[in-house]
């Protein structure tokens, strides 16, 4: 049998040539990866970005992640952007530059990245839209902090790589009374884009006289989202509802209760909606029964309408 | 089920057998009676192997870990990808090791190697497995399985034309480069009852095929010594450099090995294809060469497709059989391969 073939023994039998040119693409290997950017930077050299969406840093989350990072160290480098000579701006990662200075640390990895600032802005919202835990509200309120930046709402929208029509609902929040926005202020998690932008439609489609039957509405819908009793995506139908029922109640209603002793025994009631008599089985025989249908039928036989 | 078995002097090679044909005959009681003419099943050569070590095989238990996962891959067709896949992991199971085969090209040549008509065959592949996964639906890889070897030596889960669908789905997939190793996590139990994993990978570079590199920590590229192959390595270190970058500081880093395949001694391309593969990725490449053999050729029916098979079925004795088993060898140490947890060389 012939001997099979290796690529030693074709070398060894000259073959196949020791010393051809090395000409084909490189496989990069893992050292030519780590963390080639990264560098140390002391934290007296870095600010805070100016376009940082996320308002609250919870002490108690920033004491875990020091923790954490005191324990197995910093997993990613964050993100910084050259402002001056020794002086950098975060583009991402001001937790833990803060856990950094929890821990009372001279130095933190960093990557550089050259960037302007739509560019910074942008990152940062970017950085935190595409995690779950920065909420609505506060992504509403970053993105028209850069919005100057962008010459058209198109532009900026695609900056942020969400569709336009989402950049609206986010735009929703500005549109709501103050009454919610004060409660934004302090739960910025209350309502998300989608439950703004369907309280603010709402809210615009009102007439007049029926404003102030919907702010109503609203603040008891606040409440019962507070405490979990209704869902954040059913108030604008909740507000839709309640005004309805107030408009046409509070014009003409009456009613009038029928009692046998201390029993309820029925009622009789008017309102827009027409006139509703009921009276419980068995309170009228058959003969009174036919009564009152022949008395009905007098009535509305009577007057031409 | 493939009734496939080699003969003694082959299964003495498979078992690492050292001794006499008589003694070799011994470890087999169960066998009729001692002739030359027995041959000797996957199954068998496995558990022959694990006596001769002192392991009892009804002992073994399996950890849950996951086995290598070899992925066959090269951004060209037809440079072979399919018959070393096939090819390597029949030899695998003949050397006792449990293989999964995953037909991950839909183009279903794997599947076809193995003499499977996708068209007369109610396929379920593995797209639509990680679908199900992904969408929390009940599904059962154990009813997506074709068995080949006897006691689950040789699997395959095969391929049709739809799994070219599965790149549509895998678009709105978030961490879609890891959805298959998502896959083979949630499904740990199952896939640790296997040694190896041998995925055949389809030639273009699309979301499935991303996925399929990012679940192992080697591929194994194919390449076929002339101009064109060659010139393929630039999307193919494109794209592995490219995954690299996107995820090394999750601590992901893909490798590749290289097998020259087609090698015939008067071309003269392939003597400098092969030149130029030694220069450029010397610690890379495979020692073993796929020589340009005609059993290769022989490998596919086309028209009593039942009768296809691996060269290593097919014409066990061939110089072809004879370069695919010498690189099954040679992948034990480069994947670090193990008999149920146990490394046995």
């Amino acid at each position: 049998m012939k001997k099979p073939v290796t690529v030693s023994g074709l070398i060894q039998s000259g073959a196949v040539r020791e010393n051809a040119p090395d000409v084909l693409p490189k496989f990069k290997g893992q050292s030519d990866f780590s963390n080639s950017r990264s560098v140390d930077i002391p934290l007296s050299q870095i600010k805070p970005n100016p376009y940082q969406p996320r308002r609250i840093f919870p002490e108690a989350e920033i004491t875990d992640l020091a923790n954490s990072i005191e324990e197995i160290g910093l997993i990613q480098p964050i993100a910084i952007r050259k402002v001056d000579d020794n002086q950098y701006q975060i583009i991402a990662g001001e937790r833990r530059y803060r856990a950094f200075k929890q821990l009372n640390k001279e130095m933190i990895p960093a990557m550089l990245f050259a960037c302007d600032d739509g560019d910074m802005a942008v990152m940062a919202i970017t950085e935190n839209v595409n995690r779950e835990d920065l909420s609505d509200f506060e992504i509403a309120k970053s993105i028209r902090n850069v919005e100057s930046l962008f010459p058209t709402k198109k532009r900026l929208a695609e900056a942020l790589g969400i569709q336009r029509e989402d950049m609206y609902r986010y735009f929703a929040f500005e549109s709501l009374p103050d009454l919610i926005t004060e409660k934004l202020a302090v739960n910025p998690r209350l309502i998300s884009r989608n439950a703004a932008a369907d309280i603010k439609r709402v809210l615009n489609n009102c007439l007049d006289n029926e404003y102030d039957h919907a702010m109503a509405a609203l603040k008891e819908a606040l409440y019962l989202l507070e405490n979990s009793e209704i869902d954040q995506g059913k108030i604008a139908n909740f507000i839709i509802q309640k005004v309805k029922r107030e408009i046409s109640g509070s014009v003409n209603k009456e009613k009038e209760e029928f009692f046998a002793g201390s029993k309820r025994i029925g009622y009789f009631s008017t309102s827009n909606n027409g006139i509703m008599i009921k009276i419980s089985s068995g309170i009228l025989d058959a003969d009174k029964t036919e009564q009152l249908k022949n008395t009905l039928n007098e009535l509305i036989k009577g007057p031409k309408v | 089920m493939r009734n496939f078995a080699v003969k003694l002097k082959l299964a003495k090679e498979f078992v690492g057998f050292m001794g006499s044909s008589a003694e070799f005959r011994a470890l087999f009681p169960d066998k009729k009676n001692d002739s030359y003419h027995n041959t000797y099943s996957a199954l068998e050569i496995r558990n022959a192997k694990l006596k001769l070590h002192g392991i009892d095989p009804s002992s073994l238990e399996n950890e849950k870990v996951l086995p290598p996962i070899i992925n066959c891959r090269m951004a060209k067709g037809g440079v072979g990808k399919t018959t070393i896949c096939g090819g390597v992991a029949s030899a695998l199971a003949m050397l006792g090791y449990k293989v999964l085969m995953i037909d991950g090209d839909p183009q279903a040549s794997l599947t076809g190697l193995f003499g499977i008509n996708w068209a007369n065959e109610n396929i379920t592949h593995i797209g639509e497995l990680m679908q199900k996964q992904s969408r929390k639906e009940a599904y059962r890889i154990e009813d997506a399985i074709m068995p080949l070897y006897e006691g689950n030596m040789l699997d395959l889960i095969a391929s049709d034309i739809s799994l070219a669908n599965t790149d549509s789905w895998l678009m709105g997939v978030t961490n879609r480069e890891f959805a298959f190793k998502k896959f083979l996590d949630a499904n740990i139990g199952f896939f640790s009852q296997y040694d190896v994993v041998m995925i055949d990978s389809a030639p273009s570079t699309n979301l499935l095929t991303n996925a399929f590199m990012c679940s192992c920590n080697k591929i194994l590229a194919v390449v076929w010594l002339d101009g064109q192959s060659l010139k393929a390595m630039q999307v193919l270190a494109s794209n592995v450099n490219e995954l690299n970058e996107a995820f090394h500081s999750s601590g992901f880093h893909l490798d590749v090995h290289i097998i020259a395949n087609g090698y015939h001694p008067s071309y003269t391309t392939c003597k400098d294809a092969l030149s130029t593969l030694f220069s450029s990725y010397q610690n890379k490449l495979n020692d073993n060469v796929i020589p340009h053999a005609s059993s290769f050729m022989r490998q596919v029916e086309l028209f009593k497709e039942e009768d296809s098979g691996t060269v290593l079925e097919r014409e066990p004795n061939s110089i072809a059989a004879r370069s695919i088993i010498d690189l099954a060898k040679s992948l034990l140490k480069e994947y670090d391969l193990k008999i149920g947890g146990m490394r046995i060389i």
